[in-house]
């Protein structure tokens, strides 16, 4: 005989004071308590189902920087159109600059070089001649007649 | 404690606009001996109604958790025993602060009750059983009180049948020592 029956058995002959007392329910609730119960529970429910409803919204609605992220992320396929179009016309202009410069540098034309040239005053032996003497050593030198043949 | 067809209101529990038609059924058919169930444990009829209120939201919050594995009965079972354990291990936690017994509490609790009608017998009864732990407590409620069957209360504690049984007998046997003592 399993252990369980053998316990069962030796309950049904002991329980003497527990059959006394008996197995009825000794715990009352208050009148309507069930009916009054649901409404209750109603109540509480459709609180929880408003705050959760409000709290899908909250987590729906974007914050501020949310809102700037949501922004950059619409933003950046235009943002990198606009980059890719810049970094296309500085290098088309680069390479512009680079082939102009070595057509002019080939032909001897150099802008530098003639640019070079008008601001660069380079003086001349008759400018120089009449600085170191001046103007009124000339005169005498061809007025003076022993200079004169 | 099976009282409706199980599936079909699963269905409805889990049929976003059927779900709270489904629900008040469900509250109508369990929550009553749910209340029992939590009532036996806490002995308090307010603490009871809390308890029973929130297993009852916590299933409404979990039902798509809920895939049938287990009857709905059950399953409520269950988040209520779960509740009443977390509410006695609270209450037990508040007592040692105030260096107070919760056994020694909910009797005195019980002596002022408006919504406890037994007699002396019964109030030593009750004393009696509270000496026994929690899940010896469950056991011995559900067997002696509700007549349900090893089972059935298997099924919702997950404990063997054999394990139940030898904890009913040690449980009758510790009530009827507590009884002879004080009668």
């Amino acid at each position: 005989m399993p252990i369980h029956n053998l316990f069962e058995n030796e309950m049904k002959q002991n329980n003497l004071p527990l059959k006394e007392i008996g197995d009825k329910t000794v715990f009352n609730v208050p009148e309507n308590y069930f009916v009054n119960f649901k409404a209750e529970l109603g109540k509480r429910l459709d609180a929880l189902e408003k705050g959760r409803f409000q709290a899908e919204n909250i987590a729906q609605t974007p914050t501020k920087s949310k809102r700037f992220v949501l922004r950059m992320e619409t933003a950046r396929p235009y943002l990198y159109i606009a980059a890719m179009f810049v970094l296309l016309l500085f290098s088309i202009s680069m390479i512009l600059n680079y082939t102009s410069n070595k057509s002019s540098s080939s032909l001897g034309l150099s802008v530098e070089s003639s640019s070079s040239k008008s601001a660069i005053y380079v003086p001349t032996a008759e400018d120089y001649l009449i600085n170191s003497v001046g103007t009124y050593g000339i005169t005498e030198y061809y007025l003076d007649s022993e200079n004169i043949e | 404690m099976e009282k409706s067809n199980d599936t079909e209101l699963l269905l409805m529990l889990h049929d976003e606009k059927q779900r709270r038609k489904a629900f008040n059924i469900l509250v109508e058919q369990y929550s009553e001996s749910l209340y029992w169930q939590i009532r036996k444990m806490v002995l308090s009829h307010d603490d009871a109604n809390d308890i029973l209120q929130n297993t009852l939201l916590k299933s409404w919050i979990n039902i798509d958790n809920f895939r049938g594995d287990s009857k709905i009965s059950t399953w409520l079972f269950r988040i209520a025993i779960n509740e009443t354990y977390t509410f006695l291990n609270k209450e037990k936690q508040k007592n040692q602060t105030n260096f107070t017994d919760l056994d020694d509490a909910m009797v005195q609790n019980l002596e002022g009750d408006p919504w406890f009608s037994g007699d002396e017998a019964a109030k030593k009864l009750q004393k009696a059983i509270l000496t026994l732990p929690d899940k010896q407590r469950l056991v011995f409620n559900m067997k002696y009180y509700d007549e349900m069957k090893y089972e059935e209360i298997s099924e919702v504690l997950g404990t063997s049948v054999g394990a139940l049984k030898a904890s009913y007998h040690y449980a009758v046997q510790k009530i009827e020592a507590y009884l002879a003592l004080d009668l």
